[in-house]
């Protein structure tokens, strides 16, 4: 079966097409602004739709009329940004006549990551800008084990890195001053069970900006952040018993983050797993992997049920594939 | 000494007094030991693994000022940042919970009225699960007070509350609700701040970004 996965939460339109055993395309086209407007990013989503689709349709090596079913990101998200992908599908599905499934995002991650690399019951970090969460397999669901208090961990980075004066994206720039940081500043380490929380720190690490270098304070501040998520980890670990690890996300290009999860997981004789950075970051294929899953157990969406959820929790999605 | 448990914070041992202090009493002691993580630059590390140590040894004392059950404190060793304390025979509330769903609401409701008169003395625990309360006869022991700090603010009242109930959804996701309901029942009696933590948690669940807590 060939499975056509649409993603559309935030910055990234993605189209990404797989069968039962490999990802074959998977092709992405994201919004660059300062920060991120929804309506401008669904705008960028809609001008790019059509042309995403068809660069993925041939970087398969597959005709339109091959896809067997598509899947769209449902939510959660941005609601301008879903409604781009959901109407994309919609449109697929109507006009070739294949069936649609609509499919959570935060859990795309997660089985992308076991579709590729085998993994059985990992605990999930999962960092990006909008969404910074641990999350577990229990009693038929992901739940969601500690996240965020305030904003996502990329987000914190790109506001940080606004303020003084980095354009997005800023990954790189960051991971290059992380690395040459040697001082380091007392920033606050704010963690509550397996919450956590990112303003605080932000703040402090703004002011200390306009007196210390740049390299110090990006050091600081973003060594007590990955700090700071590797700790609440290793409490879910330790608290659900499982042995697995799965980084995901945008923000899990980080080497400094990744570095941590594999020290973490050595000292407590447990195994991580970090997916290529194409199917970690927000991507189609990821999506297309899940709807493919579901409907495979038996799941489907009709059409008058393909409206977006902006809200949708990881742990509201009935786990009838596992 | 014997490891009994291996956390997230660091080593749990059991002995007793005459081999920890070479004295005939006849205490039965745990000595908890946080331990260096090697994820953590070391400045980073020393200063949590030590804050948290004394930290935890003033908040073990205090509890008992507002009238809650905690294991009494011997010995702090600061080398080790190790702390030694009475060993609690009993049972924690998370396995209680998982075998005999429905018999111990009355339990929640203990728990709940003991949380309110930490909050009333300014005491926030900072990990509030099931994990970290064990029943011993009658009493209910809270233990693991590492993350916790003095504070009479609502909002980190809150936050506090907010853990536990996030604990109950994700640990004991069949019955969190009736538990909740309990816990906040008797919170409310023992608290005068209770409706005031209670409606923030509100905004606290509200915050997190595009997730609704709402039942």
């Amino acid at each position: 079966m060939i499975t056509l996965g649409i993603e559309s939460t935030a910055h990234t339109f993605g189209v990404g097409i797989c069968d039962n055993n490999n990802i074959l395309s998977n092709i992405v086209d994201s919004y660059g602004g300062e920060g991120i407007h929804p309506r401008l990013a669904a705008d960028h989503h809609a001008i790019v739709a059509g042309k995403t689709v068809s660069s993925a349709i041939n970087a398969a090596g597959i005709d339109i009329g091959d896809v067997d079913l598509v899947s769209f990101a449902q939510g959660p998200g941005l609601g301008p940004c879903l409604r781009v992908g959901a109407t994309t599908a919609r449109t697929l599905s109507v006009s070739r006549n294949i069936p649609i499934i609509g499919v959570n995002h935060c859990i795309a991650h997660i089985e992308v990551g076991r579709f590729l690399l085998g993994i059985k019951d990992p605990v999930t970090l999962y960092v990006s800008g909008g969404n910074t969460q641990i999350l577990a397999f229990a009693g038929g669901r992901y739940r969601v084990f500690g996240e965020t208090l305030d904003i996502g961990i990329g987000n914190m980075q790109d506001t940080y890195a606004r303020a003084i004066g980095i354009n997005f994206p800023c990954g790189k720039i960051i991971d290059d001053y992380i690395s040459k940081g040697t001082k380091y500043l007392d920033i606050p380490y704010t963690i509550k069970g397996m919450d956590f929380s990112f303003t605080g720190m932000l703040t402090e690490a703004i002011k200390y900006a306009k007196t210390h270098p740049v390299e110090d304070v990006t050091f600081s501040l973003m060594e007590t952040a990955f700090s700071i998520v590797v700790e609440a980890t290793e409490r879910a670990i330790s608290h659900t018993q499982k042995n697995e690890m799965l980084l995901v996300g945008g923000n899990a290009a980080a080497p400094r983050l990744r570095e941590m999860c594999h020290i973490m997981c050595e000292e407590r004789g447990a195994e991580v797993f970090i997916p290529p950075f194409d199917v970690c970051r927000d991507n189609g294929a990821m999506i297309a992997v899940l709807g493919m899953i579901e409907y495979g157990a038996g799941r489907r969406t009709e059409i008058s049920d393909t409206k977006v959820k902006q809200k949708w929790r990881t742990d509201e999605v009935d786990v009838i594939w596992r | 000494m014997q490891l009994i448990n291996q956390g997230a914070e660091g080593k749990i041992y059991k002995t007793d007094a005459q081999e920890y202090f070479d004295l005939a009493l006849p205490y039965k002691l745990i000595v908890k030991e946080r331990v260096r993580k090697r994820y953590r630059i070391q400045e980073l590390d020393k200063k949590i693994v030590l804050s948290r140590t004394l930290h935890e040894a003033k908040l073990l004392h205090e509890a008992k000022n507002a009238g809650v059950a905690t294991p009494t404190l011997f010995f702090i060793d600061r080398k080790k940042h190790a702390l030694v304390m009475e060993f609690i025979s009993g049972e924690r509330i998370k396995e209680m919970l998982q075998k005999h769903p429905r018999k111990y609401l009355h339990i929640l409701s203990g728990i709940g009225e003991m949380v309110g008169r930490l909050h009333s003395h300014g005491i926030v625990h900072g990990d509030l699960t099931t994990s970290n309360i064990i029943i011993r006869g009658n009493d209910i022991v809270f233990i693991d007070f590492g993350l916790g700090e003095f504070s009479p603010e609502v909002e980190k009242q809150a936050v506090d509350l907010h853990l536990f109930k996030q604990a109950l959804k994700s640990t004991h996701f069949e019955n969190w609700k009736i538990y909740w309901r309990s816990f906040t029942e008797a919170y409310i009696g023992s608290h005068i701040k209770a409706d005031d933590v209670i409606e923030r948690i509100k905004d606290i669940e509200k915050r997190g970004r595009y997730i609704q807590r709402g039942e």
